[in-house]
């Protein structure tokens, strides 16, 4: 299945298909989740803050359906 | 280590050895405690009993990284309490350099008085006439300063909202390409250093009067520790690369960019005005990202925005300004931002308090949300001294009253930033309870209200919250003393006892973990009996209505922190 994928911040540096201001569609297998997509992207868990799909907080269980968007963002700190 | 005493009543001046009780102070420390002891809390903040202090941190002028900060303290004209307002630049560093502890003005000129302090390389400060460069803006301001007194200085000054005594003024101050960019915005002290009939100071750069430290091999050693913990943090990648704006898009994500005079918790045109979108316009058109905007820096958040055609429209655009003239006025347009940040650094306003009065003004229906043009009018009315621009430059709450609008986003008398507290309860507690008034610096807590990103406390929830805004609070008055930026304290992961063994190695006496936390308490107890002397009580320590009653969209929450909560904060 496709998914729209955003990472934010430096987050998608290592991937040379990634735009940062329109992301990249990846195509992963049926089933997998937010976590699955992670690897899939060889983006490190701990360099992860929040992970949206189409706007809504998830964890990284959540199961993905095709056309969903999922937007990566960095952890962030100072003020 | 010296004192300079300028008395701008007999335009004295006079150099003091620094007393014994201030020797291991400096920045918020220094201003806060000499402050409580020395101002009559009651005071007119703009009157001869005031005192604005300059005051570079503890550690400015060493070779530890990122220590250019400059805290500048008085009682504020625009809360009514006592106001600690930091900045970086360079000239935290010159002073340091110059071996200068802290610069005390006191006293008030005749009426329209307007001066200049300079101070030399040599030791030299005197008090000379500014008058022909009355009512100048700040860019214009530093153009013919440098043009007369050579481009080696740092230059910290105020443009015509100090001198109209507005209480939204900032003091403005010089970066590393001499521009007056940086601003210690919050409190109005540009209209304090306005009552002083104090234009600018110049200060010499490259000073070789450092004070001396103790023991310097372990001094060295600790700042290369703190140095590598800052390099190695993966945030200080994301600043490079996209500046303080990088939070805009993770913090609408959660909900809590207050959007519209804080009607929304999320803005549906954010991707326009996001970090990234901010850095690829800067890179497309040839400006700067990763631009090093303060002595020392190596973290480079800065950036040089400029337009269409490459020419320089603002430095540096942040976090905090996207938000105050961006998604608190529904405007998407970056451009617009970009100008409005650029007029408030030269007519000399804080971009949080300015923005946020503009919100407060088309909330009451002024002027319609996402009008960036009614925003750049209403802004370049303060410097026209007209009376809506007088209204705007006193700040939201000014503009409350002018309209008799209730949802006004204060916190005694000062807008908080740029995290609904709806969204993170932490920050309701910090803005409502620190001595500043609504203000997110002193006890940023956002990190650990999020457990996306390593934090353990319910966003929604009131548990812990007043201890993690406590300790947050007593750590920040520590930073601030010894001039930490705060984009640096990655430089914490190597240890607080690292940074401890650099004050001792300055200090020359031990200086323990307990006694960072023993500095940080002392100051904020310093900080709350100005405030009580000045007259607040605990009803002081809430947020308006409007975040109590009114749920903030995607969430629908609002803050539910209690009072009796509130009030135990500062129990300690």
């Amino acid at each position: 299945m496709k998914i729209q994928v955003r990472l934010y911040g430096t987050l998608g540096s290592h991937l040379p298909d990634h735009n940062r201001l329109t992301g990249m569609v990846v195509e992963i297998p049926e089933g997998s989740n937010v976590g699955d997509l992670m690897d899939h992207l060889a983006v490190s868990r701990e360099k992860v803050g929040i992970v949206t799909v189409d706007g809504t907080l998830v964890k990284e269980s959540k199961a993905l359906f095709s056309g969903d968007f999922v937007r990566m963002y960095i952890p962030i700190s100072g003020g | 280590m010296k004192f300079i005493r300028v008395n701008m009543t007999d335009k004295s001046i006079h150099l003091e050895d620094v007393p014994a009780e201030y020797q291991m102070l400096g920045g918020r420390g220094l201003t806060s405690i000499m402050i409580n002891k020395d101002v009559p809390a009651r005071c007119d903040a703009l009157g001869p009993e005031n005192k604005l202090i300059f005051s570079p941190g503890y550690l400015s002028g060493t070779v530890l990284v990122n220590s250019s900060r400059l805290s500048i303290g008085a009682k504020s004209p625009l809360t009514g309490g006592i106001k600690e307002s930091n900045v970086g630049g360079t000239v935290a560093a010159d002073l340091a350099h110059l071996g200068i502890t802290a610069i005390i003005v006191e006293g008030k000129p005749a009426r329209d008085a307007c001066y200049l302090l300079k101070i030399d390389a040599d030791g030299g400060v005197e008090l000379l006439d500014g008058s022909v460069y009355k009512g100048l803006r700040n860019y214009e301001l530093v153009r013919q300063l440098t043009a007369v007194y050579g481009g080696e200085k740092s230059i910290t000054c105020i443009g015509p909202a100090g001198e109209f005594l507005l209480s939204a003024a900032s003091i403005q101050t010089t970066d590393t390409d001499g521009r007056p960019c940086r601003a210690a915005g919050r409190g109005g002290l540009g209209a304090v250093m306005g009552s002083k009939g104090l234009k600018a100071v110049i200060v010499d750069r490259g000073g070789k009067a450092t004070d001396a430290l103790v023991d310097v091999d372990t001094f060295k050693a600790s700042a290369k520790l703190y140095a590598k913990a800052v390099r190695e943090d993966d945030f200080t990648t994301d600043l490079a690369e996209l500046g303080s704006a990088v939070l805009v898009a993770p913090i609408n994500a959660v909900g809590a960019f207050p959007t519209r005079n804080a009607r929304d918790g999320q803005f549906e045109e954010v991707e326009k005005i996001t970090g990234e979108t901010m850095a690829e316009v800067i890179k497309e058109r040839g400006g700067k990202n990763a631009h090093m905007g303060c002595a020392q820096c190596i973290i480079r958040c800065s950036n040089d925005y400029v337009d269409k055609d490459g020419e320089y429209v603002t430095s540096s655009l942040e976090y905090e300004t996207i938000w105050s003239m961006g998604g608190m006025l529904g405007n998407s347009d970056l451009d617009s931002i970009a100008k409005l940040d650029f007029l408030c650094d030269d007519i000399g306003l804080d971009t949080i308090s300015t923005g946020v009065a503009v919100a407060v003004a088309m909330d009451a229906g002024y002027k319609p949300f996402g009008d960036a043009q009614a925003a750049i009018e209403m802004v370049e009315a303060v410097a026209e001294g007209t009376e809506m621009g007088l209204i705007i430059g006193n700040g939201p709450g000014a503009v409350g009253k002018h309209f008799n609008h209730d949802r006004v986003p204060v916190v005694k008398n000062q807008s908080i930033a740029a995290y609904d507290p709806r969204a993170i309860q932490g920050m309701a507690v910090t803005y409502a309870t620190t001595p500043m008034g609504g203000d997110h610096t002193a006890g940023w807590i956002v990190d650990q209200n999020l457990e996306e990103f390593g934090g353990t406390l319910d966003r929604f929830s009131a548990k812990g919250q007043v201890e993690a805004s406590r300790d947050a609070q007593i750590h920040m008055a520590a930073v601030d003393t010894v001039g930490i930026c705060d984009f640096a304290q990655s430089g914490f992961g190597a240890g607080l006892g690292n940074v401890c063994k650099m004050v001792a190695a300055k200090l020359g006496k031990p200086f323990s973990e307990d006694d960072w936390t023993s500095l940080g308490t002392r100051i904020l107890k310093a900080e709350r009996e100005f405030n009580r002397n000045a007259g607040f009580t605990n009803k002081d320590d809430r947020l308006p209505k409007m975040f109590y009653k009114e749920p903030l969209p995607p969430h629908n929450k609002v803050v539910i922190i209690s009072d009796e909560d509130m009030d135990r904060t500062f129990e300690f």
